[in-house]
């Protein structure tokens, strides 16, 4: 007896094993594309977590004939422009060296490279081994479930208010053709009295909206888990910040930017960096634009609480996280204390980093350690070379500090 | 009640093995064919992806290229580059054939006529498969390969155990008795078994045990024999498992596995255009019967033959010919011949005119491969709807010569040429060892055969490399026109 088995229950992912060989075997070559992008720091093709490894160097070579060397003869179909004795000319790139370009060929474009998608947890793997750090610690940031009504087609009932006009008129129409009612200028062009008046009969049997025609706008309602986060970015780009403080700000940007689209999916992210005024700016501009000049805090943060007002009310989990080494006006200090607490009710979480040892004392952690005592949403913590800033991170983002 | 199978393109278990059933039946009584056990398989399109990359086998042992093979294809399949097949069958006995979820019911009546009727009987009946392999264990001894590679990653380690099989890899595709038939591969199960659990420590004493026929019963070894001058030997796998000087027996076992599992694909790789033309033939011939037969209806037939014809296209001035196509064109033609003679296939076919088709269906399915099927059934009628002709391609010349078209002239030098392009020897290149001093210096020594003077790509500096890594001396590769040698050398992984 023949048999017939639904398999699709059956060894999913049987290629878990091999798909890891071959990972091992490309080690180094993800290692550095992961390296790549988190130096890079591009949010865009770290979305998700995942990045496309080039690989190349895996080729697995064998005795293959080259195409077109030797004297061969050939069996082709199709022929309907040559007889015996003709010859065709051989296109140009196979004339002369064939064995070498054809074999060059192979080697860079055909089977030796192509790029694939490490999966997130790969990806994390990666990432985390290269920052020599143990496991992402999983930590659940609250999802709420909303209702929403979307737009999804017609239906052919609903409320009086969501009556679509045009789509309800053309199947009244095509209910008028197909059952040859008369339109009015055909009664007023009827000589003929009785006719017209027949015709009239006839209009008058064969409505002009049956219930049938009618069409509704369809907007059945959705349960969505909410999925909007925003991060905002706030660096000090005062002459002190040099190149490595900034790194040491994009690192932990770029963390927490995995950790937000671990949990949300998508995040938005908003660029704001300010010297003595804040002004928001592009990915490529925040990180690499160079300024020089005092700094003020607090108009940076005025900022992102008019933005949160505009673009981000209500429904949006907001997240900032801040960093700068540090400098400030001393007048200033109260005023970002004022801006804090306005934010405070508006967002989730807000962590600032600083990113140099305090010299003169004036922002910063006076002003956090006050705020961080009296609420949980406000964290701060000190990263002065790249290995800190996971542990950092990892102290800021633990369980106990949410 | 209606006599329809199925009505609409939904399908359901119940209808498939109803299907099944039926198609089995025809495949029986009206073709005559003998069947083997069949076991379908419902699969989603990633285990379709995944059966392609291990040739089918439900089982594979892990290697990375697998792994990269997969992700190659599903990139590949994600992106919209290719699409995959309808089915895949495996010459096992119970004959396994998996279908995809997303096909529709009629595409799976399809490929069940196809695959379980058609491929089915051609692996049970054609000689080659019945001597050259043994589908009532290969399965087992997939499983048996997974286990003891696995075992040697973890007594040996990841590395040594990837190093020997991407070695083992690289010339397996030019390693395959051609003329010796391989043993039963029940018997090799036997072997194996012992294998899996016998003593590290004994493996290692028993180093050159298998080195000597019948070594099992009166295991003495002989260095004379060992280091006698060698025979030339077309399988390199072979020879290399046998008498590479310093391999470690776990390793001769690895090349033995590689082997093993690539000569059972030799009758398949001599027989795609028979293959797929009868089980095209099956198909179309069961699908049609169904419908004269009222189980199908005009719907179902319809969307049958139109996936028929796109699986049969074949482009014009090419020279990949579309196996499913010229097969399925073959096959057609016998029967015409059979049934409709022209006075051309009197003088052609004088034992095909007049006679039984189906008979002579059978009797070509039976014992003919693709070189012999193609050498003596192709038909002047059928090179002229073709329209086939003969290019003559000289590496020095700036132009090809057309020697043959489709007439009288033609027909006998375009039916050889065919086939001949059809002999594996003509597919893959002759390499085969020439000799090993294993008295001196220890060379090996491979040549390539060219008679054509073709020549390799330029792969074959790297195969020679991992060919060294194997022997453990230097290794020499003779072609035509210079020699490719490789030393061994300890990191050169």
């Amino acid at each position: 007896m023949s048999t017939v088995v639904d398999a699709r229950p059956i060894g999913q992912d049987k290629m878990a094993s091999d798909r890891a060989r071959f990972i091992r075997r490309a080690r180094n070559q993800i290692r550095d594309a992961v390296k790549k992008a988190f130096e890079k720091g591009d949010f865009k093709t770290l979305e998700n977590g995942k990045i496309t490894v080039p690989v190349r160097g895996m080729k697995e070579p064998s005795y293959k004939t080259a195409q077109g060397t030797g004297v061969t003869d050939h069996v082709a179909t199709g022929n309907k422009d040559y007889v015996k004795g003709d010859s065709h000319q051989k296109p140009p790139q196979g004339s002369k060296g064939s064995e070498e370009s054809s074999a060059t060929n192979e080697n860079e474009k055909g089977e030796d490279e192509f790029a694939f998608q490490l999966t997130r947890d790969e990806f994390h793997e990666f990432f985390f081994e290269d920052l020599e750090l143990p496991d992402l610690v999983k930590k659940s940031i609250k999802t709420i479930t909303q209702t929403t009504r979307e737009r999804a087609g017609y239906v052919t009932s609903g409320p009086p208010s969501q009556l679509d006009i045009r789509h309800t008129w053309r199947y009244a129409f095509a209910r008028h053709l197909a059952l040859e009612r008369p339109t009015d200028s055909d009664i007023e062009k009827e000589e003929n009295e009785t006719a017209a008046v027949l015709l009239k009969n006839r209009q008058d049997s064969i409505p002009l909206i049956d219930d049938i025609d009618l069409r509704y706008r369809n907007y059945p309602i959705r349960h969505k888990p909410v999925t909007q986060a925003v991060m905002f970015l706030v660096m000090d780009v005062s002459g002190s910040m040099n190149e490595n403080r900034k790194g040491l700000a994009k690192r932990f940007f770029l963390l927490l930017n995995i950790l937000l689209e671990k949990k949300y999916g998508k995040v938005s992210v908003v660029f704001i960096r300010h010297h003595t005024s804040a002004e928001e700016v592009n990915e490529q501009d925040f990180f690499y634009k160079q300024e020089t000049g005092g700094t003020l805090v607090s108009p940076a943060l005025e900022m992102v609480n008019q933005i949160i007002d505009e673009r981000y009310a209500s429904d949006w989990n907001v997240y900032i996280s801040h960093a700068s080494d540090g400098d400030n006006w001393h007048e200033d200090n109260n005023q970002v204390k004022t801006e804090i607490l306005r934010l405070l009710p508006k967002i989730q979480y807000y962590s600032y980093l600083q990113v140099a040892q305090s010299t003169r004392n004036t922002l910063d952690v006076q002003v956090f350690d006050d705020l961080s005592r009296s609420y949980a949403k406000v964290q701060y913590a000190i990263a002065l070379e790249p290995e800190n800033v996971w542990h950092v991170f990892r102290e800021l983002f633990s369980k106990d500090s949410l | 009640m209606s006599k329809l199978l199925f009505n609409g393109s939904e399908w359901s278990f119940g209808e498939i093995e109803k299907t099944l059933e039926v198609v089995e039946e025809i495949g029986r009584t009206e073709l005559g064919l003998s069947l083997r056990k069949n076991q379908v398989e419902m699969i989603t399109s990633d285990q379709m992806l995944e059966a392609y990359c291990s040739v089918g086998m439900p089982v594979y042992y892990s290697h990375w290229s697998t792994g990269k093979a997969f992700l190659q294809q599903k990139h590949a399949y994600e992106g919209g580059q290719m699409g995959l097949a309808y089915e895949i069958v495996i010459n096992s006995n119970p004959c396994i054939s998996y279908l995809m979820e997303g096909n529709s019911m009629p595409m799976q009546a399809l490929v069940l006529a196809h695959a379980s009727v058609g491929h089915n009987s051609f692996f049970n009946m054609n000689y080659l498969f019945k001597e050259w392999t043994d589908p009532d264990a290969i399965i087992d001894y997939m499983i048996f390969a997974k286990k003891y590679i696995r075992q040697c990653e973890e007594r040996y380690g990841f590395n040594e155990v990837e190093f020997t099989l991407d070695a083992a890899h690289a010339i397996k595709s030019v390693s395959y008795d051609r003329y010796l038939r391989p043993e039963k591969m029940s018997d090799e199960l036997k072997r194996e078994k012992d294998l899996l659990h016998k003593n590290v420590k004994e493996l290692e004493r028993n180093e050159f045990s298998d080195l000597i026929p019948d070594s099992k019963k009166n295991w003495s070894f002989n260095e004379d024999d060992f280091l006698a001058d060698t025979e030339p030997e077309e399988n390199l796998l072979y020879f290399i498992e046998k008498k590479a000087p310093n391999l470690k027996q776990w390793q001769r076992e690895v090349l033995r596995i590689v082997r093993k599992i690539n000569q059972y694909f030799y009758p398949q790789m001599q027989t795609q255009v028979m293959n797929e033309g009868w089980a095209s033939t099956t198909h179309h011939y069961i699908v049609n019967r169904l419908y004269e037969l009222g189980k199908i209806n005009e719907g179902a037939l319809l969307e049958c033959l139109s996936n028929h014809a796109n699986v049969l296209y074949q482009y014009s001035y090419t020279r990949n010919l579309n196996p499913y196509a010229l097969g399925f064109a073959m096959f057609k033609d016998i029967r015409r011949i059979c049934e409709n003679p022209t006075a051309e296939d009197y003088e052609w076919f004088p034992n095909l005119v007049n006679t039984d088709y189906k008979e002579q269906w059978l009797f070509a399915i039976q014992n003919f491969r693709d070189e012999s099927f193609i050498l003596q059934y192709l038909s002047p009628k059928l090179i002229r709807d073709w329209r086939l002709f003969v290019v003559s391609d000289d590496e020095e010349d700036p132009f090809y010569h057309i020697k043959n078209i489709h007439n009288e002239e033609g027909y006998l030098d375009i039916r050889t040429r065919l086939a001949e392009s059809y002999k594996l020897e003509n597919r893959i290149p002759q390499i085969y060892v020439s000799g090993a001093n294993l008295r001196e210096d220890r060379t090996l020594h491979l040549e390539h055969i060219s008679p054509n003077g073709s020549k390799l790509t330029s792969d074959a500096e790297q195969v020679v490399k991992e060919v060294a890594y194997l022997w453990g001396y230097e290794v020499k590769l003779h072609t035509t026109n210079h020699v490719i040698s490789a030393h061994h050398s300890e990191n050169f992984k």
